[in-house]
């Protein structure tokens, strides 16, 4: 039985994960939906504080990935790979380099203060702050 | 040997050493299609089943020299052009600050709503865009180009300023300036441009033509005048764009109006549109686009009425000659005058991402010639990486 609610749980936990948004303590900025998907499409290249931002993206088929896509930037997978080769291929921008794990995100993001990046909410520690969960 | 050229100075752009990030991204249309009638031919196509019209290659590199400055370059190999590379883009990148940046160099023209990546099959739904409005000849410029882009409250915008000349075979184009506005709120998009340019366009016939015609100048004095207008000279052409798209993600509809304008030249004035639409289904994008092009024969008939189309000097060989001559001019501009529209169904499938599959059937009408209506069937593969 006790099994049982643990696999429950832990299917509902799957089926509902949230996505957490991280960035470097010492950022106190304020961000919203709109902005952090500024961040990361290559529209706002700042924080409001004026550091340069670096946005980590998480690679394809993680669990927070799609998530994020879909809620945050409002896109698939698809339509984020036709939206990059616009930038792409007009030398506007580059797409957002992706970590293969949520680990590899924390520990990139707590190791640069210009960092923005996302991770299940699950995986975040004291080394970063969470400016927004979805 | 061009092609050994390009590859070469792509190789030593990879080889550069006081580059520090350099990053290669290529794409890849791969298109085919056929008429389904024997006599039907139609953007290039014929009744047998070719790769060449509509397939592209292409190549970028792009090296950030400094957080401020980078260099791109990408090499394009077209079917049409029996895949010969080419540099079609090679530009260096300024960015003045977080919201604008100039480009020097060869940079594309920002005609189109999708000009930016035209030749980027994967980043819109058709195999290409529509013909009637995107069948231009110039896409490319070598000049500057200034890039702004900001936002405000729910909206973002930007806008593209550019200078620069072209050349497309025989056609020369100077002076080319133009300035285009884009404005996007959440699912809404509307963008503009207005360009201009001065053309140039020797062409051995006409001018044979002219002096021939010139010849009558003791007895039709207005014919210099006339016939000068018939050579593409310094002649000023004018473009205009507008598009709207409205893109809800399940589905999405948009509509693009261009109006191209030939002064002193009775070339005639072209209107071209289109309107497309199509839903979402998870990886299936069903879409249907009407595309109609027409110019206006008013434009030409003015110049045909500079000179009679007959004259009697009592000499039947002499008025014989100029009545040739004048149908000979009557004829060029006629070949100006179009008036087509097409209707196209597709599917686009996107097996993962970056990689679409996509099939189309088209069905054209040429309401100027209907010898010229065909039915052409496509399918292509994009591919970017």
């Amino acid at each position: 039985m006790k099994q049982w609610i643990l696999a429950a749980s832990l299917c509902s936990s799957m089926a509902f994960a949230d996505v957490a948004v991280i960035v470097h303590p010492s950022n106190g900025d304020a961000l919203d939906k709109d902005s952090i998907s500024r961040l990361f499409l290559n529209k706002m290249k700042a924080f409001p504080n004026g550091t340069k931002v670096v946005p980590l993206a998480l690679a394809e088929g993680q669990a927070a990935t799609d998530e994020f896509n879909g809620k945050v930037l409002n896109k698939s997978a698809s339509q984020l790979t036709a939206f990059w080769s616009k930038l792409v291929f007009t030398g506007k921008g580059q797409p957002p380099k992706a970590l293969g794990s949520d680990a590899e995100v924390v520990s990139a993001v707590a190791a640069d203060p210009g960092a923005i990046g996302y991770v299940d909410a699950g995986s975040v520690d004291g080394s970063v702050r969470v400016v927004a969960t979805f | 040997m061009k092609t050994k050229l390009a590859l070469l100075s792509v190789a030593s752009l990879i080889a550069m050493p006081a580059v520090a990030d350099i990053k290669i991204n290529g794409f890849a249309n791969l298109i085919g299609g056929m008429t389904l009638d024997d006599d039907e031919a139609v953007y290039g196509y014929d009744s047998d089943f070719n790769f060449e019209p509509a397939s592209v290659f292409g190549l970028q590199v792009r090296g950030d020299v400094s957080e401020k400055l980078s260099a791109t370059a990408q090499l394009v190999g077209r079917g049409s052009d029996d895949y010969d590379a080419s540099f079609e883009w090679a530009y260096m990148t300024y960015a003045l600050s977080n919201n604008s940046s100039i480009s020097a160099g060869r940079v594309r023209l920002p005609l189109f709503k999708y000009s930016a990546s035209l030749d980027v099959g994967y980043s819109y739904h058709w195999l290409t865009p529509p013909q009637s409005v995107y069948g231009v000849l110039i896409n490319n410029i070598d000049g500057v180009r200034y890039d702004y882009s900001n936002y405000a409250g729910d909206w973002e915008y930007g806008a593209q300023l550019f200078a620069g000349r072209s050349e497309s075979g025989t056609l020369e184009a100077d002076n080319l300036t133009g300035i285009s506005f884009e404005a996007t709120r959440d699912w809404f998009n509307i963008r503009t441009i207005y360009a201009q340019a001065k053309f140039n366009s020797p062409n051995e016939d006409l001018e044979f033509l002219t002096n021939s015609i010139n010849q009558f100048s003791p007895i039709v004095p207005t014919v210099t005048e006339f016939s000068k207008n018939f050579l593409i000279e310094d002649d000023t052409v004018g473009f205009f764009e507008l598009a709207v798209n409205i893109d809800k993600y399940d589905w999405f509809v948009g509509a693009e109006y261009t109006h191209i304008s030939f002064d002193e030249a009775p070339i005639a004035n072209d209107d071209a549109w289109y309107i497309t639409a199509g839903m979402r289904f998870g990886k299936f994008t069903p879409h249907i686009t009407y595309e109609h092009k027409e110019s206006d024969p008013d434009d030409v008939a003015t110049y045909l009425n500079d000179v009679p189309s007959t004259i009697s000097t009592g000499d039947a060989v002499t008025d014989g000659t100029w009545s040739s001559l004048y149908q000979g001019f009557a004829a060029v501009a006629a070949s100006t005058l179009e008036d087509t529209s097409a209707l196209t169904a597709g599917l686009r499938y996107d097996v993962e991402p970056g990689f679409a599959v996509k099939g189309e059937v088209t069905w054209f009408e040429d309401d100027a010639n209907d010898a010229n209506d065909a039915t052409l069937l496509r399918v292509g593969v994009n591919y970017t990486f």
